[in-house]
């Protein structure tokens, strides 16, 4: 604890000392007393740890824009890991990656006690950890710092972090799938084509719940959830009964996410990252008054429609390998058919 | 003379504690060659052996002029084989068995399998694993014989059967011979069902081969002499002793082998005298040939 | 001579066989269930690819129980008998063991054309939305390929004798041994789940079963 920690503590127990005098009450004089004695027991352990980090010696690991205070035993794996995350940080967040210089981090292993520095971003790792296994919590951890630094309407779109490790090729067959498959007319309609209806299915048009399904699908949204407010509950049996007004109040009334998911979203996000280049993120996630599909068309560089039938593009083309058989496969299976087949009239039972 | 089975040297061995070695056996062509030996001395282990289901460590086994187990197939189309265990599948009917039997053997008589179920009164419809032992090994022996068979190998065919059904069995073996030509080897323990049908003996023990001959040289062989006042040591005998043992007072009874009538003179010869000479019959005269090959003599 | 096999074959396995050849028909019409509706919405679409998809285990499950099954039939009776009365048939072995082989093959086509006609009749019934499309060959051609090959693995096993099956259990149990003392060393290799890979990846042996299953998929 510092000086001025412990002159406070003693300034509050100082302050309780009228209230104890003047006190007539033995109970209360009691109670006054032993909050005393916690109040002094606290001081005692913020003392005990102020010391102990003046004791502690730390190091600084820089690279790039990532500070990372650590123990002087772990410096030498955290530097190695930081050049390995930086270089992926960089590589995705681009010259958003440098505002992570005012987010110093501390790293520090699990089953040792944390270093007692204030206001330091937490890195832990496993006490068995490798270089590369510091190196994903470092991103991790940065592309945390990166997103709440972005404002809310950005960091409510995209959802969960956006991580750097995620190959493209993967992400995009997921979210194939998703666009094969989500319960929403504008999904569908984005499959077929229409970026009108991509923009909708990913959320980037506001206040049209309307075109994300039709009338069934909106009841069936309804239907399927049920954590609902008692005073929804008259609009609840209404859209039940076929009121599509009333399925639109409720669904107003419950927010629901985009029919696109975060998957797809994201996936959006990386394309104009790299359509934009180094300032596309920080013109994504600080747009001050701009919509969301403004800043991608100042992110990206490009009219948003465009963007989002490149995204639409990207996303078909990557449709995962249909349930076929490789001719190899087909003909290995074969082989080891008639190998087993000759083992069987080869036994030694009938030779 | 030709053989229809001719073993020389057969060496196996199964586990530590059983071998055959340096076994030699032949089975003259058209005989009906009686294996007998006790329960053990590995008679059905040497019928497996000729037959190809086992392989021997050494030796040569040739069966109907052919090489095992070079040319098995060829000779197990041409022998009908009754194991000592019926082996027959068990879920089939008797209908069923006889068919699926028929179609591997290209020398089938179905018209003479017919007749013999209808001798063997065996139900058609019935399973197998409903028959019963009786039955089966009349199913056994019918399947055997409706092959038409150059040589027949049976083991222990008439085991566990009652008198009447052992000599349905019999009789339907021995009219088979009296058709054919063909060869019959007949491993058992029932000296006296050999003795009655069978023209060829080897006997067997512990792995061995003991003794090999006709039927009739078998019988009359071995014989016990009751010898008054005999002497120490037998000296040159135109007959084999096989055993001595003392009698009473200054008698012994000898077990010999190979003895004939005028043999009697050679105890003139060495100052003793013949009281007696008991016929032994066959189950004698095999446990009589056991025994001293078990013996080392004197 | 093959037709006496294969009857005595059919015989034997028939009872077991046919309710086994009714679940293999109706393992694809249950995996689409959810689709059977003419009004489904595509609503249902994630969750056919869901139902389809959490079927498909038991396709590979189904193809290892009747490749199993049909091994074992093909050789128990002639276990029962210790093999006397096949070995003493007058044709070659490797023959006779080449004809039983064939014979439970040609029951296991049955499966396999019973599980490839209920999946046309599933693909063409299902009401399948846009953006997936239906495999009934190629899950059938699959599930053959997997059913022959576990019976052939089946069968030389049950093919082999005692000492053959002793042999392999030995070399199983050998490697299990192996990992533990290497473990308990401190050493940390992964043994098994490498020989696992070997047999799983391809072209390993079991590689036809690994891998998802669908009868329906994008």
């Amino acid at each position: 604890m510092s000086e001025r920690h412990r002159w406070a503590v003693a300034a509050l127990a100082a302050s309780m000392m009228p209230a104890i005098v003047t006190a007539q009450d033995t109970t209360a004089l009691v109670q006054r007393l032993h909050q005393l004695e916690l109040l002094r027991h606290a001081a005692v352990v913020a003392v005990a740890r102020a010391e102990s980090a003046r004791r502690e010696k730390l190091d600084t690991v820089r690279s790039g824009a990532l500070v990372i205070v650590v123990r002087p035993g772990e410096a030498a794996l955290v530097r190695q890991a930081s050049g390995v995350a930086w270089t992926r940080l960089d590589s995705l967040y681009g010259d958003e990656a440098a505002t992570l210089s005012s987010t110093p981090m501390l790293f520090f292993l699990l089953g040792r006690p944390r270093p007692q520095v204030a206001h330091l971003y937490p890195v832990i790792a496993d006490s068995a950890a490798t270089s590369a296994d510091v190196a994903f919590q470092l991103v991790r951890a940065a592309s945390e710092v990166i997103r709440e630094k972005a404002d809310t309407l950005f960091s409510n779109w995209t959802g969960s972090l956006l991580l750097a490790e995620v190959p493209a090729a993967t992400e995009h067959a997921r979210v194939y799938v998703e666009l094969v498959t989500a319960p929403s007319v504008a999904v569908r309609r984005c499959y077929a084509g229409t970026a009108d209806a991509c923009a909708a299915a990913l959320g980037l048009r506001e206040g049209i719940l309307q075109s994300w399904g039709d009338a069934a699908e909106r009841r069936a949204l309804v239907a399927h959830s049920t954590d609902y407010l008692g005073r929804l509950r008259p609009a609840v049996d209404a859209c039940m009964l076929g009121s599509d007004s009333a399925c639109l109040d409720v669904l107003h009334a419950r927010g629901f996410e985009p029919p696109l998911s975060t998957d797809a979203r994201q996936s959006l996000v990386r394309l104009t990252l790299v359509s934009g280049g180094r300032r596309a993120l920080g013109r994504l996630a600080h747009g001050a008054s701009r919509s969301l599909s403004q800043r991608f068309a100042l992110a990206a560089g490009m009219p948003v429609d465009s963007l989002i039938l490149a995204w639409r593009r990207a996303i078909i083309e990557a449709r995962p390998k249909p349930v076929t058989i490789a001719p190899a496969r087909a003909w290995t299976a074969l082989g080891w058919i008639v190998l087993m087949g000759l083992m069987a009239f080869r036994s030694s039972r009938w030779r | 003379m030709s053989h229809a089975v001719d073993i020389r040297d057969l060496h196996y061995r199964a586990g530590k504690n059983f071998e055959i070695r340096e076994l030699g056996l032949r089975v003259p062509t058209g005989s009906l060659y009686g294996f007998l030996g006790p329960n053990g001395s590995g008679k059905t282990t040497t019928v497996r052996l000729m037959l190809g289901l086992l392989r021997p460590l050494g030796g040569t086994i040739t069966v109907l002029g052919a090489s095992v187990p070079r040319d098995i197939p060829r000779i197990l189309a041409r022998t009908g084989y009754v194991p000592e265990q019926p082996h027959l599948y068990t879920t089939l009917t008797v209908d069923e068995a006889l068919r699926f039997h028929a179609v591997f053997y290209p020398t089938w008589d179905g018209t003479w399998a017919n007749e013999l179920v209808g001798h063997f009164q065996l139900d058609r419809a019935r399973r197998l694993s409903q028959l019963s032992k009786g039955e089966m090994g009349k199913l056994e022996m019918l399947l055997a014989l409706a092959q038409r068979p150059e040589l027949l190998v049976l083991d222990e065919p008439t085991d566990g059967l009652d008198p009447v059904v052992r000599r349905d069995v019999l009789a339907a073996l021995l009219d088979y011979v009296s058709q054919q030509n063909a060869t019959v080897f007949i491993s058992s323990h029932l000296v006296h069902e050999l003795e009655r049908i069978c023209d060829w003996v080897g006997v067997m023990d512990r792995g061995r081969l003991v003794a090999e001959l006709p039927m009739q040289s078998f019988k009359n062989g071995i014989k016990r002499l009751r010898v008054a006042n005999p002497p120490a040591l037998p000296g040159d005998t135109p007959f084999v002793v096989l055993a001595r043992e003392a009698g009473n007072g200054a008698s012994e009874t000898w077990t010999v082998r190979g003895w004939q009538a005028p043999m009697s003179q050679y105890f003139e010869g060495v100052g003793a005298s013949l009281r007696e000479v008991i016929d032994l019959d066959l189950e004698e005269g095999f446990v009589e040939l056991l025994r001293t090959f078990r013996e080392p003599r004197g | 001579m093959f037709r006496m096999i294969l009857f005595t074959q059919w015989k034997w396995s028939r009872l077991t066989l046919l309710p086994l050849v009714v679940t293999a028909f109706a393992l694809p019409l249950l995996s689409v269930q959810r689709a059977g509706n003419p009004q489904t919405t595509p609503w249902e679409a994630r969750q056919l690819l869901n139902s389809v998809e959490s079927w498909g285990v038991a396709y590979p499950v189904l193809a290892t129980t009747i490749a199993l099954f049909m091994a074992m039939t093909a050789w128990s009776a002639d276990h029962r008998g210790r093999h006397v009365y096949a070995l003493s048939l007058p044709i070659p072995r490797w023959h006779y063991a080449l004809q039983r082989f064939g014979a439970g093959a040609i029951l296991l086509g049955a499966a396999v054309i019973a599980l490839w006609l209920g999946a046309l009749f599933a693909a063409g019934t299902a009401s399948i939305p846009a953006g997936l499309h239906a495999y009934p060959t190629v899950i059938a051609v699959r599930f053959a390929l997997a059913l022959f090959l576990a019976y052939a693995v089946f069968f030389a096993i049950t093919a082999g004798t005692t000492r053959t099956a002793g042999y392999v259990l030995a070399i199983i149990g050998g490697i299990i041994v192996v990992q533990v003392l290497l473990e308990t060393a401190g050493v940390h290799v992964a043994l098994v789940p490498f020989i696992g890979d070997r047999l799983i990846l391809w072209p390993g042996p079991l590689e036809i079963f690994s891998g998802r299953w669908m009868l329906i998929d994008v």
